[in-house]
């Protein structure tokens, strides 16, 4: 069954047994509070008649009076006298066809009350000096039969009706709850590998729900991150290698297409064995990015040293770009290097910082390229900066989207991935990335990391 | 233990004064007074209710506080405490008893008080006190970059 008709089964269901309850107990303390208050009625009645008609003449005119005036005629309206001493009681049980139970009930708690169809009986035991008298005074409840009659029927339909109402409203309740629950789902169908950037949107008015959405989306991020990164691997690697192979087969091939002097051969192999050397280094640090990419266990985080990081990926840079010259600011590094420690996956941070830092290098036009570090009470500050082309203001907001190339970029080969990969790494460390550029000046990339918690 | 003055504006270009000082001051040990001169509120209900942290609290802001953590983290050898004051007299007189009760023994500022960007609704310059006041004054280098490039809390403490 579904949670949208369970809802509608609970809440009918409360509301009906409540309403159900509420409508009985209403009948009943009508109907009892009726009850009494003819017995009550009946019973004034008896004791009036019974002043009247068993006491001295002198006192009776006032209550003659009030008989009058306060208590009108009950419909079928009967009142008994029987004299305890002279009657024998079984037989004015049978004539006056009541039962005896009622006549002990009156003998023994001097009143009683009694019922018998539609007609109540009130009996009291009267004593006044010299007389002994039992009076039953009964009639018929016209309220009873009548008005508690039509509340019963009213109950009943107003029970019927609100059965209705309460169902209808209940089942618009719960499309209205689950309503963003359906959206999610029909989001959530829009994902798939081709667009693994989609991010489902977070509702600011539902915590529960919004916990959840974030929740996907930090998922969707670590999916886009693994994705991404093996799509980097493979473009990397047909690329970086095909460049150094190229230059050897050109090489070899010209080389063979006649026959050359010793010398020239030499050269020739020199060449091949120079590329060669360069396809290796490439290709070692191509496998580490594969490393990282292609973790199929979860992300194990452990503790690192931020400072031997960043000379690692100094390192790893360095061998790309030989020609740049990195230099290293630690002016502003803390004086206690236990602040330096930092929770990580060491394999995915290297391959975030040296994105950028290649990135540094890559669009460099002069001067070198500045890595610095620093540590304040919550973070861990990495700022790279480079003196290079920047990136045009329109379009800075764009340069994380997967595969986005800035307009200036077109002498420069790459394929649009390092830097979304940074951010998804930094963002999986509960990091901050921001980036300020200016166009022919230099672009400067600041990485903030959460310090290790004790 | 010598304790210095050094104005601020609460942004992270002039903890780079506070930088510049603490290298001038190398091997020493050090207890650092960041002033700001603040405008007190005349409404009675903030003057009854006043407390100096809530208040230092509305003028500080996050950058302003991982720059100032940065460089505690690094010159925590020199630095024996760190302590932001606010001045909230208008007299010279005030600023002196101000200095007194605080015991500082020497002011490091630049000579140009167009250099702190002080929000003129919210805080003054304390320049002109500097001047009338006889106490040691070192002047301090300032240089701070507004390029777009810098405006990171790492980037703006590297300049200079």
């Amino acid at each position: 069954m579904t949670t949208q008709a369970k809802i509608v089964l609970l809440l009918s269901s409360i509301f009906l047994t409540h309403t159900a309850i509420f409508s009985i107990f209403i009948y009943y303390s009508i109907s009892n509070y009726a009850y009494n208050d003819f017995y009550k009625r009946l019973e004034i009645r008896a004791i009036t008649t019974a002043k009247i008609e068993l006491e001295n003449v002198q006192d009776i005119n006032a209550v003659k009076e009030i008989r009058l005036e306060y208590l009108e005629k009950l419909p079928d309206e009967k009142i008994e006298f029987i004299d305890l001493s002279t009657t024998d009681l079984k037989n004015e049980s049978n004539n006056l066809n009541i039962p005896k139970s009622f006549i002990n009930d009156i003998l023994n708690n001097e009143r009683a009350f009694y019922k018998k169809n539609e007609t109540y009986y009130s009996g009291i035991r009267y004593k006044t000096i010299g007389k002994d008298y039992m009076v039953v005074a009964s009639a018929q409840n016209y309220y009873s039969t009548h008005h508690i009659v039509y509340l019963r029927n009213l109950l009943i339909l107003a029970l019927v009706v609100s059965i209705l109402l309460i169902g209808i409203i209940s089942y618009l309740f719960s499309r209205k709850v689950m309503l963003p629950v359906r959206r999610i789902i029909k989001e959530m169908k829009k994902i798939s590998t081709e667009n693994l950037n989609y991010r489902l949107y977070v509702p600011t008015d539902n915590n529960e729900l919004a916990s959840l959405t974030s929740t996907f989306n930090t998922m969707l991020n670590r999916l886009e991150t693994s994705f991404e990164s093996q799509k980097n691997f493979v473009s990397n690697a047909s690329h970086e290698l095909n460049t150094p192979l190229t230059s050897i087969i050109g090489e070899a091939d010209v080389s063979l297409s006649k026959t050359r002097s010793p010398e020239e051969y030499i050269k020739t192999l020199n060449t091949i064995l120079c590329e060669a050397e360069k396809l290796d280094k490439k290709t070692k640090a191509l496998l580490f990015l594969a490393q990282s990419g292609y973790d199929g266990k979860t992300q194990k985080f452990k503790t690192l040293r931020i400072d031997e990081l960043i000379l690692e990926v100094k390192d790893t840079v360095g061998k790309i770009y030989p020609n740049v010259k990195i230099k290293i600011d630690f002016s502003l590094l803390p004086e206690n290097s236990e602040k330096l420690k930092i929770t990580g996956n060491d394999q995915l941070l290297h391959l975030a910082i040296s994105n950028i830092l290649l990135n540094a290098c890559k669009y460099n036009l002069r001067n070198d390229v500045t890595i610095a570090l620093a540590v304040s009470n919550k973070n861990v500050i990495i700022s790279v900066k480079d003196q290079g082309i920047g990136i045009p203001e329109s379009e800075i907001p764009y340069i994380y989207d997967p595969f986005f190339r800035a307009s200036n970029t077109r002498e420069y080969e790459g394929y649009g991935i390092g830097l979304p990969l940074a951010r998804n790494v930094v963002y999986q460390h509960n990091g901050f990335l921001e980036i300020n550029s200016e166009e022919n000046i230099g672009t400067t990339v600041e990485i903030k990391l959460p310090t290790r918690k004790f | 233990m010598k304790k210095i003055l050094i104005p601020t504006d609460f942004t992270v270009d002039s903890l780079v004064l506070l930088k510049n000082a603490l290298n001038t001051c190398k091997g020493q040990k050090l207890d650092v007074v960041l002033a700001y001169g603040a405008h007190l509120d005349s409404a009675i209900c903030d003057l009854l209710f006043y407390s100096k942290k809530n208040h230092i609290q509305k003028l500080t802001n996050k950058e302003f506080n991982e720059g100032k953590a940065i460089l505690t983290n690094r010159y925590k050898d020199q630095i024996n405490s760190l302590s932001i004051e606010l001045f909230i007299g208008t007299t010279q007189s005030a600023f002196m008893s101000f200095v007194e009760g605080l015991n500082i023994s020497q002011i490091y500022a630049t000579h140009n008080n167009q250099d702190l960007q002080i929000n003129q609704k919210t805080g003054f310059c304390l320049y002109k006190y500097f001047k009338k006041s006889d106490l040691d004054f070192v002047k301090l280098d300032y240089k701070t970059s507004h390029s777009k490039t810098t405006q990171g809390v790492l980037s703006k403490l590297l300049t200079s």
